[in-house]
């Protein structure tokens, strides 16, 4: 289990290859995947389409009558060869302001059950840890936020919910997210955030970056509709740092 | 600038080009026509770019008072168009005149009807797309469905009237829809090794039943259960592609159309060949897939002639020397872009 010792390659219908090198997420190998799909990306490529990543793999989209699907393996596995490991060492750190539990969280009750901890605990722990975002998919800007410590390992809701609103911060597996636009999900909803990770009103819509890390902050209830009121005429900013990433 | 007002709407109309290619990994979908086509045909009758954006309605068509003269043409499922109560053909190059009011009725045969107009719509361009995608509430017209109502711009008008041509598809090449058995090639993957070898020829040997869970997102299907290996029905969240046949624990199919997710953690059986795509998005409940399996290299063959097709068709009017209107390439896959070199 681990980084593959040679990638794999997955043809994905007629215009599109995956290139897996791992078969479990990790940090390690999201390094890897970003180090590989940075380099692709700056590199431009003609007959390609769009290049994605996702937790172990990059994955090319492109029109095979201008590029031949050899030529589009060769390109992933020079890039896996030359593209190093993304040497961050400056990442971003984001703090998320989140009111938990009761109306804004509503399966947080059930989550410290789960657990056998009081609500108040699995917020002290759930706050401590910075979640990495591997990649923003599935809706705009949504992040796939790994690092949930084990003790909060929760599964899957049984029954997805059909309500769960923008704004929601939710934990699945050893997963975190947080969602752009209401949505049905299946995921255990524990708080919710007043700021918006999809803002179709801006330029760039889409706030969260791969690489990010993401920090939860406990506000009550006032601080919320401050927060909210602010972010809806576009003078809330969000806090951010930088710092060395380990 | 010319005007379309909808008097009414049908039962799902937007406005979609070739896709939002370049933004999935912000997490906006490609989303698009369903059937590139049926659109890629409908924008040279009226002698735009291939991928400039058309109207698509799905079952049941709009009816539609146009203001000011320009051309448009209609392909895709037969929605027994008429013009002041007029019958016309699809499939053709047809004269609007400003006041003109085109009736639609529920598709005859297949099910998503496009209509093209010269010059295209006027609509903002969001990430390099005029593609709706309601679900994120961006592209098209106000980033939503068409609305009784609704008065939507074009981009031309029509001054000289001496440059324009009328052209019509040879029968030869208009897709039939009616047949209740479609066989759709597909390639193998990604992840077929997650599914048992008795899984697999289910797969190919059964046929599978198009529900009534159909949309631009996916298309349900009914069959016998395709079996997986022991815990092989989840994946870690990966890439999704287009056409992807992913069967979840369930066993039961679903194929990914135009508005599908950018990520997943399904296993795909098989994949449909970009070329049949356009069989998918005409198909309705009722329908009954046969799935055969090619191989890659045979699957981007059709892909070159389906492409040479249009390259021919392109050559035909440039030797008619009809003016191609000049419209923003925003589409960078664009064909016509390439025939330009």
């Amino acid at each position: 289990m681990g980084v593959y010792q040679e990638p794999r390659f997955i043809i994905a219908g007629d215009c599109c290859i995956f290139m897996e090198i791992g078969d479990i997420i990790s940090v390690e190998i999201h390094k890897k995947v970003k180090g590989i799909f940075n380099y692709l990306r700056k590199k431009k490529i003609t007959g390609v389409k769009e290049i994605t990543s996702a937790y172990r793999s990059i994955n090319i989209y492109y029109d095979p009558l201008k590029i031949a699907t050899e030529e589009v393996i060769l390109q992933l596995k020079e890039a896996e060869k030359v593209a190093k490991e993304a040497s961050v060492i400056i990442a971003r750190r984001i703090f998320i302001p989140t009111i938990f539990g009761g109306d804004y969280g509503p399966d947080l009750e059930d989550v410290a059950q789960q657990h056998n901890l009081k609500p108040s605990k699995v917020i002290d722990i759930f706050i401590q840890h910075d979640y990495l975002n591997y990649f923003n998919g599935f809706m705009p800007g949504k992040p796939y936020l790994g690092g949930l410590p084990e003790i909060l390992e929760t599964p899957r809701k049984k029954v997805p919910r059909f309500n769960i609103k923008g704004g929601a911060v939710v934990i699945y597996g050893r997963q975190v997210a947080l969602f752009g636009l209401s949505e049905p999900t299946g995921t255990n909803w524990i708080g919710c955030s007043p700021i918006r990770i999809y803002d179709s009103r801006k330029k760039d819509p889409v706030f969260l970056k791969m690489g990010d890390y993401l920090r939860f902050i406990p506000i009550p209830e006032d601080e919320f509709l401050r927060i909210e009121k602010k972010v809806e005429e576009q003078t809330y900013k969000i806090k951010t740092e930088t710092f060395r990433e380990k | 600038m010319g005007e379309l007002l909808f008097k009414d709407v049908g039962y799902f109309t937007t406005i979609q080009d070739l896709g939002r290619w370049g933004s999935q990994s912000k997490g906006f979908c490609i989303s698009g026509a369903m059937d590139h086509f049926a659109l890629k045909v409908a924008n040279l009758l009226v002698g735009n770019n291939l991928g400039e954006a058309c109207l698509e309605m799905t079952f049941k068509g709009a009816e539609i008072q146009f203001i000011g003269d320009t051309l448009i043409a209609l392909t895709g499922a037969d929605m027994l168009p008429e013009i002041n109560r007029k019958p016309i053909n699809q499939w053709k190059t047809i004269s609007i005149n400003s006041g003109d009011i085109l009736t639609l009725k529920s598709a005859k045969s297949g099910l998503r009807t496009y209509l093209s107009i010269k010059g295209g719509f006027d609509v903002p361009i969001i990430l390099r797309s005029k593609s709706t995608t309601p679900r994120e509430k961006i592209g098209g017209f106000k980033g939503r469905v068409i609305k009784k109502g609704d008065i939507i711009k074009t981009s031309n008008n029509l001054n000289n009237q001496k440059e324009l041509r009328y052209f019509q598809l040879k029968d030869q090449y208009i897709p039939k829809y009616d047949s209740k058995i479609k066989k759709i090639r597909v390639i193998d993957g990604p992840y077929s090794e997650n599914f048992t070898e008795k899984g697999i020829k289910t797969f190919y040997d059964s046929l599978f039943l198009v529900s009534t869970d159909i949309d631009r997102t996916g298309y349900r299907l009914e069959g016998p259960i395709i079996e997986h290996k022991v815990d092989a029905g989840r994946l870690i969240s990966g890439a999704m592609v287009t056409g992807a046949i992913q069967v979840p624990g369930s066993g039961k199919p679903i194929i990914l159309t135009a508005e599908r997710r950018t990520h997943g953690g399904y296993p795909a059986i098989a994949t449909v060949v970009t070329v049949d795509l356009p069989i998918i998005a005409q198909s309705r409940p009722g329908d009954k897939f046969k799935f055969e399996l090619i191989d890659l290299a045979k699957a981007q063959d059709l892909l070159k002639q389906e492409n040479n097709f249009f390259k021919n068709f392109y050559a035909f009017m440039e030797d008619l020397n009809v003016r191609l209107f000049n419209i923003p390439n925003y589409y960078e896959s664009s064909l016509v872009k390439e025939m330009e070199v």
